[in-house]
């Protein structure tokens, strides 16, 4: 049943793939999408459109909505803590962090070093949230995760405020890509991180069976025989590559992480040798959709993705808490 | 307690206020401003607290008024500077007796300590008002609702500077006339874009060479065309050739010594290889203008904006071909 | 510390146990309030010597304008950021309180954000909307996020505190995603009128704002006085405070309505202000044990020093440029925040 759907999903993510591409602020026939690929032609705009605007675009929703939504479900499998997410964790805001104060302070543009300043900063706010929760009493419970996450958050926030105030220049330009965008990406970052996060998926499926285990409770799984501190950290390195991948690629994109995990949770349960696979193909789904309904609700006019995916996201998260939170 | 206090304070506000008027009494008129308040304002005010650089100051130097403070910007490392003003009037903070007063929101007792005889504001501090009126009489002027010419008229009401304002607006006129007598404008389409973020901006009128652009009455893009006026449109990279025209003009950012490479760069983001899908910038037909020039409320950048379509496009081969 | 100053009055019909310790430490706020307060009115770009700053106090002023800067100007100003800082950490404390959760804040259960995204709105919107409704709309917004989030909660008769926090955490995020689309897609000018109040500025006060305050203080802080004991048995847990005959539910909504008011009068007033609820009473707690009542004031005279020192280093520190108070007190407040998350009773997390 479970292995069925994967293909079912496969082929879900390859139409919303093809719907993505084939619509947009310019209408263009199927037969051009088609002639697109089988028959390129540089001078046509209608085929750059498609190659060099829609194609990459949904290939980085493809992206970052898997990454976020596997690096949510981990995050959720470890911390047994159904709302943890890269954003409420304040791994986000530590990618961003890093991002807006390298490119507003010091003025760093590069593509190839802002994916290593992303994980840096997601890095630094993940174990600075980590240890918090560890070192308060009840350890890393739902409660201190979520809180210390939130205030590892505000404070972040509260500087790039303080750095806005002396710097509105810098803001505006900063403003839109806060909210998070997929608008005027090519692949070149792609190319750079592909590898990585090819590797890194491989992991977290490698690792997916321990993490049934260690949500669990620690002492089954080490009963069990599972090094929990060992894994605990290879899992964290998967969070954050996965997160400063998706950051530097599209900004912070909120809720995709927290979301698209439980809505796999509910149909397929709670082992994440599925869970993990099938968070990875509803996030790209997820993220596709969104980035469609950003790019033509309002055409020719667009909206940041990111906003999207908060605004769809924050009510779905009240529902989840409303019904699963007891 | 708290009440005889601010009681107290009512009576020295009222006191000190009175104190005030009658000390201006012989030289004072009456003056309404866009809220509709009747402000006893001194007829040839001497000292002038602006609280907006760009929308007030700049304007208040070209009509030869040097306020005594101003609200300003700061950026990076920068010292506090008037946005635009050092390139269009010369005059800024570093050069000049006009102090700093903070940005937004401007340090108020800085504003107080300047002992300004007139405060003149945009609607942004309008819940200050009553504070602000306390220091000086102050008068806010819409700059939402208000057009920049309607500001520039209330500046030189409110300064008697209504002959410089004219002779200011005979130039310009002249200046369109110029163009209008080489150029053949109805025949001929422009458009000044923006690209950030991944998206293309386009605005009804970009400010002042958008001015320039449509009393000289050359044609837009129909998706411009289809702006509201005073409005901007942020759009799909899709649309890129839907906003092909004659010729188009690209702003870049002069204050963060930004360069029209820069700006290119921008387009690059939104659609590579843009140039080859854009027939203006293909045919070499895309015209770069320092931001400043051409968004500043300001004569000398109407000036610098119609100098510039003025020497871009006429005796232009291709106007010429096209305009036949 | 276990010494009590026992108060008698009128043949021992009122008879107060008070706490020694707690109230000297009461005294000493009390006395750094008053010191912060004169060294605010003596703090700002508008050069004025210790003695003129008397001298006007005294009402001897040697000149009309000095006199505006400390009596329209400084003192209001200063005045309002002590109410706002005592509102906002009663607020606080109450939803501490009754959520039995050291971690509760005003603007952690999306009371500060829905003043904002009204205001925001106002703003951006509807600019025709004069700035004079923003303290309406704000308390408009908070109110009805409070509601919101209350009704979403509801669950019966047994309350279910972390569901109402992170509940509030859901839709703070929710409705701060709408305000930054304003933001964002907004005309840059409002946009950045817009981030003014949105950081938090105690700018605008004025008489009328301190008696708005003033008078609301007067009104709520009794009324949250008189159910503190009601309180105390709620901090035992619903169900002592059941076999004590408290009753729950009206105690509940009671203290969360006067919470709520407490934290939207203030909002309305100065804008979002970040972190003062969370920490005065953790504070006050520290300094301290003592009853609910005698902790409620010293909650109280923290969360106005607080605020009070952030207005006037802001506003005075970088002058002219304006910090506004609501950035100081979160970055100063984040820090205190995860002391005292590191510090709490383990119970606490319940």
């Amino acid at each position: 049943m479970l292995t069925m759907g994967v293909p079912l999903m496969l082929i879900l993510v390859v139409s919303m793939f093809l719907l993505h591409i084939s619509i947009g602020a310019k209408s263009l026939t199927y037969q051009t999408v088609i002639d697109a690929f089988s028959n390129f032609d540089v001078k046509n705009f209608d085929h750059i459109i498609i190659l060099k605007v829609r194609l990459p675009r949904a290939i980085i929703a493809i992206v970052v909505g898997a990454s976020l939504a596997v690096a949510g479900a981990i995050m959720q499998g470890v911390t047994r803590n159904p709302l943890a997410s890269p954003s409420i964790l304040g791994l986000m805001s530590g990618a961003s962090f890093a991002i807006v104060v390298a490119l507003g302070v010091f003025g760093v543009h590069s593509p190839f070093l802002t994916p290593w300043i992303a994980a840096f900063g997601a890095l630094a706010a993940a174990l600075l949230v980590l240890v918090i929760a560890t070192l308060a009493p009840g350890g890393t419970n739902p409660l201190n995760l979520t809180l210390s996450g939130v205030a590892v958050s505000a404070f972040l926030g509260a500087i790039i405020s303080l750095l806005n105030l002396m710097d509105e220049d810098n803001f505006d330009q900063l403003r839109v890509w806060l909210t998070g965008s997929l608008a005027g990406k090519n692949l070149n970052i792609f190319y750079i991180i592909s590898p990585w996060l090819v590797i890194t998926m491989i992991v977290a499926i490698i690792l997916s069976r321990k993490i049934t285990i260690l949500g669990m409770g620690e002492e089954v799984a080490k009963g069990l025989g599972v090094k929990t501190t060992g894994l605990k950290i290879q899992l964290l390195a998967v969070v954050i590559i996965l997160t400063a991948c998706s950051v530097a690629m599209a900004g912070p994109m909120g809720f995709i992480g927290l979301v698209v995990p439980h809505m796999v949770r509910l149909f397929i349960g709670a082992d994440y040798r599925w869970v993990i696979p099938y968070s990875a193909l509803l996030g790209a789904v997820y993220l596709l959709a969104v980035d469609i309904i950003a790019r033509v609700i309002i055409a020719p006019q667009e909206v940041s993705t990111g906003i999207i995916t908060a605004l769809l996201g924050g009510p779905l998260f009240i529902y989840l808490i409303k019904t699963r939170g007891r | 307690m708290k009440n005889s206090i601010i009681e107290f304070a009512f009576v020295i506000g009222f006191a000190a206020a009175s104190l005030l008027g009658n000390a201006h009494a012989a030289d004072t008129r009456i003056f309404t401003d866009d809220l509709g308040r009747a402000v006893e304002i001194p007829t040839h005010a001497s000292r002038i607290a602006s609280l907006h650089d760009g929308m007030l100051t700049l304007p208040l130097i070209e009509l030869g008024v040097i306020p005594a403070g101003s609200a300003g910007r700061i950026s990076g490392d920068l010292p506090p500077f008037i946005r635009g003003s050092k390139g269009l009037t010369g005059y800024d903070f570093d050069n000049s007796d006009i102090q700093f007063l903070g940005k937004y929101p401007v340090d108020i007792e800085k504003v107080a300590a300047l002992k300004p005889d007139l405060i003149i504001s945009t609607t942004t501090y309008e819940d200050i008002l009553n504070k602000l009126s306390a220091i000086a009489p102050t008068i806010i002027i819409d700059n939402v609702n208000n057009s920049r010419e309607q500001m520039f008229e209330t500046l030189a009401d409110i300064t008697h500077t209504q002959k410089t304002l004219d002779v200011l607006k005979t130039r310009y006129a002249q200046q369109i006339k110029d163009i209008n007598t080489v150029i053949d404008t109805k025949s001929i389409s422009v458009n000044v874009m923006q690209a950030s973020g991944g998206k293309l901006y386009v605005w009804h009128s970009y400010f002042s060479l958008g001015k320039v652009l449509r009393d000289a009455g050359f044609t837009f893009p129909k998706l411009v065309e289809d702006i509201a006026v005073g409005e901007r449109r942020e759009l799909s990279a899709e649309k890129l050739q839907d906003l092909n025209a004659d010729y188009i003009f690209v702003t870049y950012r002069t204050d963060r010594a930004r360069t029209p490479q820069d700006a290119m760069a921008e387009f690059e983001k939104v659609i590579p290889d843009f140039c080859n899908y854009l027939k203006a910038c293909r045919e070499n037909r895309m015209l770069m203008m320092p931001r400043e020039a051409a968004s500043s409320t300001s004569f000398t950048a109407l000036g610098l904006s119609a100098f510039t379509v003025l020497t871009h496009i006429s005796g232009n081969p291709y106007a010429a071909k096209i305009t036949k | 510390m276990n010494q009590y100053f026992t108060l008698r009055l009128f043949d021992q019909k009122i008879a107060l146990q008070l706490p020694i310790l707690a109230l000297l430490i009461f005294l000493a706020l009390f006395l750094a309030i008053v010191a912060s307060l004169a060294f605010s009115l003596n703090a700002g770009s508008y050069n004025l010597s210790l003695a003129e700053v008397l001298d006007i106090l005294l009402g001897e002023p040697a000149d009309a304008a000095s006199e505006k800067i400390v009596w329209l100007f400084r003192f209001p100003r200063s005045l309002a950021a002590i109410l706002v800082g005592m509102m906002m950490a009663l607020s606080g404390a109450a939803l501490q309180n009754i959520t039995r959760n050291g971690l509760a804040d005003p603007s952690l259960v999306g009371i500060s954000q829905g003043a904002a995204l009204a205001v925001v709105a106002s703003i951006i919107v509807f600019p025709e909307i004069s700035a004079v409704w923003r303290p309406w709309l704000a308390l408009l917004g908070s109110l009805s996020v409070a509601v919101l989030i209350q009704g979403l909660s509801y669950e019966g008769k047994v309350s279910k505190p972390i569901k109402f926090i992170l509940l509030g955490i859901g839709v703070s995020a929710f409705i701060s995603s709408i305000t930054t689309a304003m933001l964002t897609y907004g005309n840059i000018y409002q946009a950045s009128a817009a981030l003014g109040w949105l950081a938090g500025s105690i700018n605008g006060a004025d008489w009328l704002d301190v008696k708005i305050l003033a008078i609301s203080c007067f009104i709520l802080i009794p009324f949250l006085l008189i159910i503190s004991r009601s309180m105390a048995a709620i901090r035992m847990g619903e169900h002592v405070a059941i076999s004590l005959g408290t009753p729950i539910l009206f105690t509940r909504y009671a203290l969360i309505s006067i919470a709520v008011a407490l934290a939207a009068i203030a909002t309305s007033v100065v804008g979002p202000l970040g972190f003062v609820g969370l920490i005065a009473p953790h504070a006050a707690r520290r300094l301290a044990h003592c009853g609910v009542a005698v902790h409620l004031l010293l909650t109280a005279l923290i969360g106005g020093l607080l605020v009070l020192i952030a207005d006037t280093a802001g506003r005075a520190a970088f002058a002219p440029i304006q910090i506004p108070a609501g950035i100081v007190t979160q970055i100063i407040g984040v820090p205190i925040f995860v002391y005292l998350l590191l510090r709490q009773k383990a119970k606490i997390n319940g």
